[in-house]
């Protein structure tokens, strides 16, 4: 599952109860040009409150300054992008993409980009692994308790608590996908950032078995929320751009920060896209501070550029963010990228024969 | 070509004509679905490299064997347990005064066309622990009400979005059945269980038969309700072929398990059919 598969569900999920609301947006992102210049371009990303949060911080103000007109789509699909470069007819020109596809895709579904066109200085270094994709902002999964249920007793605090079902009772939700679930189940064995990767798998499901039931699954980032503000579950392992909206909706869930992955996106250029020119002045104008620190305002997902403002911790976005101060704060993983590029199929693989048996 | 007489140049000339009114609907579909069918299979064999790896992988992936399997059993459940609903409720709608007939028609038909996201999360929300059915269930002190995730749930969603498909086919069967036949059976002395069993069951069994298997196939590949109401541990063929091609771009395998489900059902439905016309044959002759 290339990246955010249950992402990318979510979103499918999310468009169906919200179309029309969906397609307004989506004729807003197209709407926004007025400068005098020419030039058109096709935004794609995974829908949803990221996609909001884009169009109105980096969308919207780049086809008000450059005059490009924009069209948006969503969500992002490597097996639409594939089908697009085999069929020679490429029509999205800037898709928000997991690192790990991007980079084993690079050449072949995305595009090189000349870096030398794009101002990445205020990208971390350690970020920048492949050719074919800008960091674009950081993401990744955290851990999260029911804090009514769970009053009265010590905040859980590390990926331990998650296979503790004596102190914290309850069920406990996992996605649908290895890329949200293995990386903190295996931390909880190795108890050590360095002794994750390579992932072991046999290890990872025995351990999950030991909670199997008390285990449930969300598909859909919709499903999560849902599963949040109906307070159906004790635990959840899930993105905290949703986790966020959960809250904010009165949700009674905290973050536990020393379960966490971070993680970031990239922007990546399908293979023969016809905008590739117009892609690259907005992947430069994206990740720029103003526009990265207007999009942290709007989703609990963090700004990529170390210039960027972010929230205030007070609110709860600022609280919900996965700002660099946090993985400094605590004992956070950040996520191998290469060994996902290099394991996906295995990844995958053995985490469907685990979970449909 | 020789013409035998003018009447049957006549004849042919207007067979022709009407197998002309034909074309556009043979175009389209040719295009748009025997096209990528056979482009679909096509990279079945071919991708990466030509040969039969993806048949051998479907064939020997434990996972791909459970998930077939699963599909098969999901789907001939949801086939019984539609027919079984439709069936009275066809029944009612041939019994019912016309405006009545009317209103049980829209009941089947406003869900249908209902947005599916929107009735499947409906229903999330009312299989969901602390949902409406669990408070129910526990007010009458029957226990909680927690079938999210569970095939019940699965089914109970699929059986209501495919209600339509069952309930058509059985009406309009049952609505050419001749009612007097009923009563010379009763004037005969049957008692009208019966007569209903003896006379109005077989003759309405072309409808069951119809409207199982169109149950049955339209089954086989349902994607959301078992996506949103299901676990991943019922996950179902397209949702398997969904996250091979989706996520893993393995067009090849992905490509092949849908050809196995095409081959499968095909076979399925070839001795069902056979069964079926054998079964028929023979309640005509005793009826």
């Amino acid at each position: 599952m290339i990246g955010r598969t249950t992402r990318r569900r979510g979103v499918l999920a999310a468009v169906g109860l919200t179309a029309v609301l969906g397609m307004t947006m989506a004729a807003c992102g197209s709407g926004g040009g007025g400068g005098s210049g020419s030039g058109e371009l096709t935004f794609v990303a995974f829908g949803g409150s990221t996609q909001d949060a884009m169009t109105k911080a980096m969308v919207d103000p780049f086809a008000q300054e450059s005059g490009v007109k924009v069209t948006s789509d969503q969500p992002t699909d490597y097996a639409k992008i594939k089908a697009m470069v085999e069929a020679g007819n490429t029509t999205w020109d800037v898709v928000d993409a997991d690192v790990p596809i991007v980079m084993q895709e690079c050449g072949t579904l995305f595009e090189k980009i000349d870096m030398s066109k794009i101002d990445t200085s205020d990208i971390p270094d350690n970020l920048k692994v492949t050719d074919c994709g800008v960091p674009n902002y950081r993401t990744g999964v955290v851990l999260y308790y029911n804090t009514e249920a769970y009053a009265g007793k010590p905040a859980p605090d590390s990926w331990d608590a998650f296979f503790d079902t004596k102190t914290y009772p309850g069920k406990r939700a996992i996605g649908a996908d290895p890329l949200y679930v293995v990386e903190g189940v295996m931390k909880s064995i190795v108890h050590d950032n360095d002794k994750v990767y390579p992932i072991d798998f046999d290890k990872v499901f025995a351990k999950l078995d030991t909670i199997k039931s008390d285990l449930v699954t969300w598909n859909t980032g919709a499903e999560a929320v849902q599963m949040m503000s109906s307070k159906q579950v004790n635990m959840i392992i899930t993105w905290p751009g949703r986790a966020s909206v959960a809250v904010d909706d009165g949700a009674p869930y905290a973050p536990v920060w020393n379960a966490s992955v971070f993680a970031y996106d990239v922007w990546a250029i399908p293979k023969g896209a016809p905008h590739a020119d117009e892609a690259i002045k907005f992947i430069n104008y994206a990740i720029g501070a103003g526009p990265q620190s207007e999009f942290a305002k709007q989703v609990a997902y963090a700004p990529i550029n170390t210039k960027a403002t972010v929230p205030a911790e007070s609110t709860t976005i600022g609280k919900f963010s996965m700002t660099f101060d946090k993985q400094d704060k605590y004992d956070v993983l950040q996520r191998n990228q290469k060994w996902w590029a290099d394991n996906w199929d295995m990844a995958h693989n053995k985490f469907s024969a685990w979970s449909v048996g | 070509m020789t013409r035998v007489t003018e009447t049957a140049g006549g004849i042919a000339r207007r067979e022709k004509f009407r197998g002309a009114g034909a074309i556009p609907g043979v175009v389209v579909l040719m295009a748009v679905f025997v096209a990528p069918l056979l482009f679909m299979l096509w990279r079945s064999f071919s991708e990466p490299t030509l040969g039969l790896q993806h048949y051998a992988a479907v064939f020997t992936d434990r996972t791909s064997l459970v998930i077939i399997l699963r599909t098969l059993e999901v789907s001939v459940i949801v086939a019984v347990v539609t027919v079984l609903l439709a069936y009275p409720y066809a029944y009612l709608m041939t019994i019912a005064t016309p405006s009545w007939r009317t209103v049980l028609t829209l009941i089947v038909l406003i869900p249908f066309w209902t947005s599916l996201m929107a009735r499947t999360f409906a229903w999330y929300v009312l299989f969901q622990s602390n949902g409406p059915l669990d408070h129910l269930f526990e007010s009458l002190h029957l226990g909680g009400l927690n079938i999210l995730g569970s095939a019940v749930a699965v089914t109970i969603g699929m059986a209501q979005v495919i209600m339509p498909f069952a309930v058509f086919p059985l009406y309009s069967t049952m609505q050419g059945i001749d009612r007097t036949l009923l009563q010379a059976a009763q004037g005969l002395g049957a008692r009208r269980h019966v007569a209903f069993a003896r006379i109005y069951l077989p003759l309405s069994r072309p409808g069951i038969i119809s409207s199982w298997f169109l149950v049955f196939v339209l089954s086989l590949g349902f994607y959301v309700t078992p996506q949103i109401l299901g676990s991943s541990h019922n996950a179902l063929l397209s949702q398997y072929i969904a996250i091979k091609i989706g996520d893993q771009l393995d067009f090849g395998f992905g490509s092949a398990l849908a050809v196995v489900l095409v081959i499968v059902t095909g076979v399925i439905l070839g001795a069902l059919g056979g069964a079926a016309k054998v079964g028929s044959g023979a309640t005509i002759e005793r009826v």
